[in-house]
């Protein structure tokens, strides 16, 4: 195997892979960027010109811009509240506060830092570990989604920066909005008002364009203040490197979520970086930190999707099951190249695969030398005053939001949730469990009735299988903790004011 | 006297001669088609199999139309959005719509979705996949036979895998039930992929899936082929016994077909055809499309609407006896 | 003040989604139906709004007082919804260059000139990446770009 590695690296080096790792990763940092543009709609846009070359060759240049992507996104997240890519909506939760307080560079520095080790990190299992792997992911069934799923909604709990019956109404709010469309057993439809558009549910990214986007522009008209500008000229290197080496713990940790449940067909960047983003809030020593700052806060979301990206690319490989869009694409990639990834893609073409492996270390590799610069390039951009960015990030939040299906509904259901979002900020509530709620109730709801489907209603299913029952366990423990130290707090001192 | 009336006639001819050109005028300019790209719109998303034989199609549409063939994808509603949209655009054949039998016979049978079949005219068929059923490597029944009769033995007992419903691995399923009495328990699942893993794992028993996806798994030994959904064997496919051979007649042609809006001038639609007709024929094509893992089964215009026609009742009657 | 109104909006809201669920089939503990969940989900938000509307902790309003700019969202709301109407019919470099001029004239008070400038280098800059470079198909419009 370390030969295979070998070998591999040398297909990755030769001249035009690394041609193609370079295009790739450059292409993927400026689309994780644009916000609403994400890798899905590159990368269904690049491949037909991928036709005409060499099958590694294409698969190098369109992974590039997956990982890329996970780079590139934390980039708006933390500038100007407005995720760059669907899984970088939690970096947004201390990302923004940090750069308002003038940290930009350092919460810019965690990121990229904390991507490249978690990238490093994913290709390393990918190397190593790549057909347990995927065994453990054709294990995963309904009732271990479910565990899964549910232990990340009753994280919710913890990550209302504010109240905690704010961050529940919110929760409540997003788990409907997470039920709109076809009934996932029955087919019937849910909340779609007639509207055919909605038959398939809200998509992830005019909600998040609407509510971080257009949400946060129309919000800050109403300042009297002048938005402050550039808060630091240049990047305080040596302050910013301390900080990192500070969250190393949160990197691993992040990592190491992001890496297995990045395997997991739908499960992914996003749940990753939601479950990494609880664990270290839950873990830290100071957990009211989190949603005001905290490094830890961009650190683990940060790593937790690298790390998934990287690995999603496991099963799509190894099963030939993509667990994503975009890695549903690179698999077309491959069948348009007469290559057919899945449990013979070892045997038949392994050059293909330890070179595309290799090429994940060269592509992290570039990412850091790329983006660490750019930290400087971002925080200068900071300096154009806030009016031009206003309507900037307005059109680009538009543009993400139609470019995902073509669709001009898409930009009306961005207006509309930039409306949500204006209210939302008035009325002092904090989006963030609403997402999570979005994303996660959807999981929760189906897992759950496949589960009872497949055992004719006997609920035992669900705590059988010991991976599941850990996960329910852990959820149980953390309600009751999270219980009992909400009911210490209120029945222990006076009525106090929460500050947001 | 009568020279008037000669001259009034004269002009009333003339008048009417000149209607008549004007009237049917627009066929002089059809010569000239197509002058712009022609739009093929796609009812799916990214990356799936109507995306990638649309894209192969493109790439050799401007040799044998002269212009251009753009792809556009509009996902959404179960192929309505994309469906209405090609309704809804001119009828001048600059739109068409790269359909199939889910969003153009199904699902205009269960929902109102503001069309039928009147409204389309086929250009071509570029081929159809059906789907396979496969039960796990460790599952007891090694033949079809074998698995229906314990279905109808143990109603509800089968934990059957479907990726959506009406779709690929529910309705072919649906009408094996309605014609074999056999009962199975239908589990949801979010697309043909993880309803793979699951058979393959044992969370689930059986489903149906299209070959390209199965097939490394089948030669792995993780799962297990009972029959194909199809009017005849396939190609891909060859050992693989139809429904119909084992005495259960079950197909369910996934077809990909170009449809234009009934509204097309009929020259315009001959140049489609006779396009169409070209492309398939050219073996660099042949030889993607099998690249693809998928058979080269081609139906001109007039013998797919046959071939529609029949699909839609059989459709009609199989939901008349479900319903029922 | 504010709460006790969210607070109940959050609860008829609640109360509506009950009321829908019931009449989508909830099943039962052991068979969930299409309503069974937003009937959960319904309940809770009527339950979690009741408790906002009645509650005495409310978030201080320090640091950001919002007592300006009607006026500018009011204009920022009617340029957005123009924006999604002239999309696709006039397309989307004309859209988006009167959209940002407008905008910075009207919201932001800028000069004419800034503006003018501004709205044509972003639309010129947005049609390079979008259209030349990313190939996003936008549509063409008027203008045909």
């Amino acid at each position: 195997m370390p030969e295979s590695l070998a070998h591999g690296l040398a297909v990755a080096l030769s001249p035009p892979n690394l041609l193609f790792a370079v295009v790739g990763v450059v292409l993927g940092t400026v689309v994780g960027v644009l916000p609403g543009i994400g890798p899905p709609t590159t990368v269904a846009l690049l491949l037909p010109l991928t036709y005409g070359v060499d099958v590694t060759a294409a698969v190098i240049m369109l992974a590039g811009i997956f990982y890329g992507a996970m780079y590139g996104g934390s980039t708006t997240s933390i500038l100007v509240n407005l995720p760059g890519e669907a899984a970088s909506v939690v970096t947004t939760f201390d990302g923004y506060p940090m750069a308002q307080q003038g940290r930009a560079g350092g919460a810019l520095a965690i990121a990229a830092i904390g991507s490249f080790v978690a990238g490093t990190l994913g290709v390393i299992g990918l190397t190593l570990l790549s057909s347990p792997l995927s065994e453990f992911a054709l294990r995963f069934g309904p009732p271990e989604y479910f565990g899964l799923t549910v232990l990340g909604l009753t994280l919710v709990a913890y990550l209302a920066a504010g109240s905690m019956l704010r961050g529940l109404l919110m929760a409540a709010l997003g788990l409907w909005l997470g039920m709109i469309g076809l009934d996932p057993v029955e087919g019937t439809r849910r909340f779609t008002f007639g509207i055919l558009e909605l038959s398939d549910g809200l998509d992830f990214v005019p909600v998040t364009m609407g509510l971080f986007g257009i949400g946060e522009i129309l919000y800050n008209l109403r300042r009297a203040e002048e938005m402050p500008t550039v808060l630091r000229a240049a990047i305080d290197w040596s302050r910013s490197l301390r900080e990192v080496i500070q969250v190393r713990w949160a990197i691993l940790r992040g990592s190491l979520v992001g890496f297995f449940v990045g395997i997991l067909p739908g499960g992914g960047a996003i749940i990753s970086s939601l479950l990494a983003y609880a664990l270290e809030k839950r873990l830290a020593r100071d957990p009211s930190r989190f949603g005001h700052g905290a490094p830890e806060g961009v650190a683990a979301p940060e790593s937790a999707n690298n790390a998934a990206a990287t690995t999603s690319m496991i099963p799509m490989m190894l099963l030939g099951v993509p667990g994503n869009a975009t890695t549903a694409l690179i698999l077309a990639a491959f069948l348009i190249h007469g290559v057919r990834p899945g449990p013979f893609l070892l045997r038949d073409h392994p050059g293909v695969f330890w070179g595309v492996a290799a090429s994940m270390y060269i592509g992290n590799v570039l990412l850091l030398v790329l983006n660490l610069p750019l930290v400087g390039v971002f925080i200068r951009l900071l300096r154009v005053p806030y009016r031009y960015l206003a309507v900037l990030i307005a059109l680009l939040a538009m543009i993400g939001a139609y470019s995902a299906n073509n669709s001009v509904f898409d930009i009306w259901l961005t207006l509309l949730f930039g409306g949500l979002g204006y209210t939302l900020r008035v009325l002092r509530f904090d989006v963030g469990p609403l997402i999570i709620a979005f994303v996660l109730g959807p999981m929760v709801e189906l897992s759950l009735r496949q589960s009872l489907i497949m055992s004719r209603g006997d609920i035992s299913v669900l705590f059988a299988r010991p991976v599941a029952l850990a996960f329910l366990l852990a959820a149980v423990a953390l309600l009751l903790g999270q219980g009992v130290s909400s009911g210490m707090r209120y029945f222990a001192g006076p009525r106090r004011e929460y500050s947001p | 006297m009568r020279t008037m009336r000669h001259r009034l006639t004269g002009i009333l001819l003339t008048i009417i001669a000149l209607a008549l050109g004007v009237a049917t005028g627009p066929t002089w300019s059809q010569e000239a088609y197509p002058t712009k790209p022609v739009e093929l719109v796609i009812p799916f998303a990214a990356g799936g199999s109507h995306d990638l034989h649309a894209r192969v199609i493109a790439g050799f549409a401007q040799q044998s139309l002269g212009q251009p063939l753009v792809v556009l994808l509009k996902p959404g509603g179960g192929g309505a959005i994309a469906s209405q949209f090609v309704i809804k655009a001119r009828g001048d054949g600059y739109t068409l719509l790269f359909g199939s039998n889910g969003p153009n016979t199904i699902l205009p049978q269960v929902q109102d979705v503001g069309y039928k079949m009147r409204e389309f005219t086929p250009v071509c068929m570029i081929n159809y996949s059906p789907p396979l059923l496969f039960v796990g490597a460790n599952a007891p029944w090694r033949t079809l036979a074998e698995f229906i009769e314990f279905s109808k033995a143990n109603p509800g007992k089968v934990n059957f895998a479907h990726t959506g419903i009406w779709g690929a691995a529910h309705f072919p399923m649906l009408i094996a039930e309605s014609k074999t009495g056999a009962k199975v328990n239908f589990v949801p699942f979010d697309g043909g992929g993880p309803a793979l893993l699951a058979v393959a794992s044992g969370n689930a028993d059986a489903s149906f899936g299209f070959a390209a996806q199965l097939l490394p798994f089948v030669q792995a030994g993780r799962v297990r082929v009972l029959g194909v959904a199809a009017p005849e064997r396939i190609e891909t496919v060859r050992d693989t016994p139809t429904f119909r051979e084992l005495g259960v007649d079950v197909t369910f042609t996934l077809w990909r077909t170009i449809l234009a809006p009934s509204t097309t001038p009929p020259l315009r639609m001959r140049t489609l055809r006779q396009a169409c007709a070209k492309i398939v024929q050219d073996p660099s094509f042949r030889a993607l499309i099998r690249q693809l893992g998928e058979p080269l089964i081609y139906m001109d215009g007039p013998d797919f609407l046959t071939f529609w026609r029949n699909e839609w009742d059989d459709v009609a009657r199989t939901l008349a006896t479900i319903r029922r | 003040m504010a709460d006790r109104l969210a607070g109940l909006a959050f609860a008829t809201f609640g109360v509506l989604v009950g009321v829908r669920a019931v009449g989508l089939d909830v099943g039962g503990w052991r068979t969930p139906g299409p309503g069974f969940f937003p009937l959960l989900v319904g309940v809770a938000t009527s339950v979690l709004g009741t408790a906002l509307a009645f509650s005495r902790t409310a978030p201080s309003l320090k640091g950001d007082p919002l007592n300006t700019g009607r006026r500018k969202l009011l204009g920022a709301g009617v340029l957005l919804e123009g924006y999604v109407l002239g999309f696709d019919r006039l397309g989307f470099v004309p859209v988006t260059f009167v959209f940002i001029l407008v905008w910075l004239r009207v919201v932001e008070r800028s000069s004419w000139r800034e503006a003018t400038l501004v709205a044509a280098a972003a639309a010129i800059a947005m049609y390079a990446v979008f259209i030349r470079w990313l190939a996003i198909p936008l549509p063409a419009g008027i203008l045909s770009l």
